[in-house]
């Protein structure tokens, strides 16, 4: 079964290294929806207090959508999920290759996001790096795992543009809230590890139930 | 639709006609006066909405589990009861909230958590309107994933409000078990259930309509 | 169906029952808290104070129209399905089912 995942993450490697089409727009949209914010929010060269947090995850989730949307795209395109799906390897193992492949581009893409948001809303992100990090890849896991399967359920539905962030903005916000407010408490002068535990566990339990969830339905939903 | 249907909606109707009577009866509430009488209406449907969410949860794993379409067609129905019995909570709330609190939003705990799993229901039935053939199992498990997603949207929304430094304003619901809740809760979950049954029928004779056109389609 | 409406009713209620409990717990305990960041209704000058009954009055009207006016929209469709079922079956009676 690892074998198969990594075969999966290795194709679509593979396929992204060569065009690096993914991997550039997604970081391409992240930076302009930050510049976004950053003209609606910044006032007098000042950011509100605490509003960096907020925009991070804001981006995270708005390039997310579009970096899921794209992935399948290219899968719907080809016909290659069909492919996938009849090979003979156990169906969470290609939800599992996808999931990764999705995880794997959101943490590149994070990783200019940190320090961008960090500098432009004077927002003391890097201050705990361990703890920004597990809050950070906990929560891109847990909203990676929802959008995979609900981006994987969509391919072949119609409206299946719009209808991925209508599905997956709902049941994410346990992980836009406990994002935010774990990444909020590590940029906080006066900071409390007690805080940041409780976001960071919330997140832990909600990418562990999702993920058993998303394993269990992927075979009944993908399959007619 | 079976003989009963008839004579049951007029009386359902009968005691929705008589429940601002009813209500008229209750003591005044000491705080917020006659505006609290919104309650015996808000409680009511937004216990009826949490209950049409459960069973279209239930009914959504059920699916997915036999793939028989009657568990697809009652989850359809709680869906529409979700949103109908939502729409009202969150609009009979604020409506409460203005003269109460003097403001028509809160983002208090509770009140939030129901707007998100609002959203949630409405999301279902979006999906199965607009996302083609095949969405029934899809939003089947979009049901699945809302209904797990509830002790997180709670605990999340709840930490959201105390751990931020800013004052929560819930007075806490005073709470009579007496006559007019217990009435108005009977009038809402008899209306549910009317509602549910009306649904349900009309998905069946729907799919039997499909059914009769594929097979003329397939003589032709 | 109707057994699943049964159990969840009994279920809810059961629930309701220990919230209920709680609550009157907690209510019995005092007035609630007077907050800051909103004017309690009574301590606003007269002319800001709201009028309850257009609130009321409106609450319910919403409340029965939606949800009445659901009851109506689906009886039609079901009134439409309903004709159209009974014609193809008498047609295919009349015809003889191939």
């Amino acid at each position: 079964m690892l074998r198969a995942i990594w075969l999966i993450v290795r194709k679509d490697l593979t396929v992204e290294v060569r065009s690096r089409e993914l991997a550039y727009t997604t970081l391409f949209f992240a930076i302009s929806c930050v510049l976004v914010f950053a003209f609606s929010l910044v006032q007098e060269g000042r950011a509100a207090e605490g509003v960096g947090a907020g925009v991070l995850w804001m981006t995270i989730m708005f390039a997310g959508n579009l970096a899921l949307g794209r992935t399948f795209e290219r899968e719907r395109q080809s016909e290659t999920l069909r492919a996938l799906m009849l090979v003979p390897a156990p169906r969470p193992a290609v939800y599992l290759g996808k999931l990764t492949g999705i995880v794997l581009l959101l943490l590149l893409t994070e990783g200019v996001l940190v320090p961008l948001v960090a500098l432009l809303f004077q927002a003391e992100l890097l201050a705990h790096p361990f703890w920004l990090v597990s809050v950070v890849a906990m929560g891109t896991l847990g909203f990676a795992a929802v959008g995979t399967l609900f981006a994987a359920m969509l391919v072949r539905a119609r409206s299946r543009d719009v209808l991925l962030p209508v599905l997956l903005y709902p049941i994410t916000v346990p992980v836009i809230i406990a994002g935010v407010r774990g990444t909020m408490a590590i940029a906080q002068p006066d900071f409390e590890v007690a805080v940041v535990r409780f976001w960071f566990s919330l997140l832990v339990a909600f990418d562990v139930v999702f993920i058993t969830l998303a394993l269990w339905t992927f075979e009944p939903v993908m399959t007619d | 639709m079976p003989k009963w249907f008839s004579p049951a909606v007029l009386v359902c109707g009968v005691m929705f006609a008589i429940s601002p009577l009813v209500i008229a009866q209750a003591p005044y509430e000491s705080t917020m006066g006659l505006v609290q009488k919104v309650f015996y209406y808000h409680m009511p449907s937004a216990w009826v909405f949490l209950t049409a969410s459960v069973v279209c949860g239930i009914a959504s794993a059920r699916f997915l589990a036999t793939g028989n379409p009657r568990h697809d067609r009652t989850a359809l129905a709680a869906a529409e009861m979700a949103v109908l019995f939502g729409l009202v909570t969150l609009v009979t709330g604020p409506l409460w909230a203005r003269k109460a609190w003097g403001t028509w939003w809160v983002w208090d705990a509770r009140i939030t958590s129901s707007l998100v799993g609002w959203m949630i229901a409405w999301a279902y039935l979006i999906l199965r309107q607009y996302g083609g053939p095949g969405s029934e199992k899809l939003a089947a498990g979009l049901a699945l994933f809302g209904m797990a997603n509830v002790p997180f949207i709670y605990v999340s929304v709840n930490y959201w409000r105390t751990i931020h430094p800013a004052t929560t304003v819930v007075p806490k619901l005073p709470f009579s078990m007496g006559f007019p809740l217990l009435f108005c809760l009977a009038a809402f979950y008899f209306l549910m259930f009317l509602l549910m049954k009306l649904r349900v029928r009309v998905a069946e004779q729907q799919a039997r309509l499909d059914a009769i056109y594929l097979s003329l389609d397939e003589q032709a | 169906m109707l057994r699943v409406v049964a159990v969840t009713l009994l279920a809810v209620s059961g629930f309701g029952q220990s919230v209920a409990d709680q609550a009157v717990t907690l209510s019995a305990q005092g007035q609630p808290k007077q907050q800051e960041q909103f004017t309690p209704i009574d301590q606003l000058p007269p002319q800001e104070q709201l009028p309850a009954a257009p609130l009321l009055v409106a609450a319910y009207v919403f409340v029965l129209l939606t949800l009445f006016g659901y009851m109506f929209i689906m009886s039609r469709r079901m009134t439409v399905i309903q004709r159209e079922v009974d014609r193809l079956d008498s047609d295919m009676k009349r015809s003889g089912r191939g």
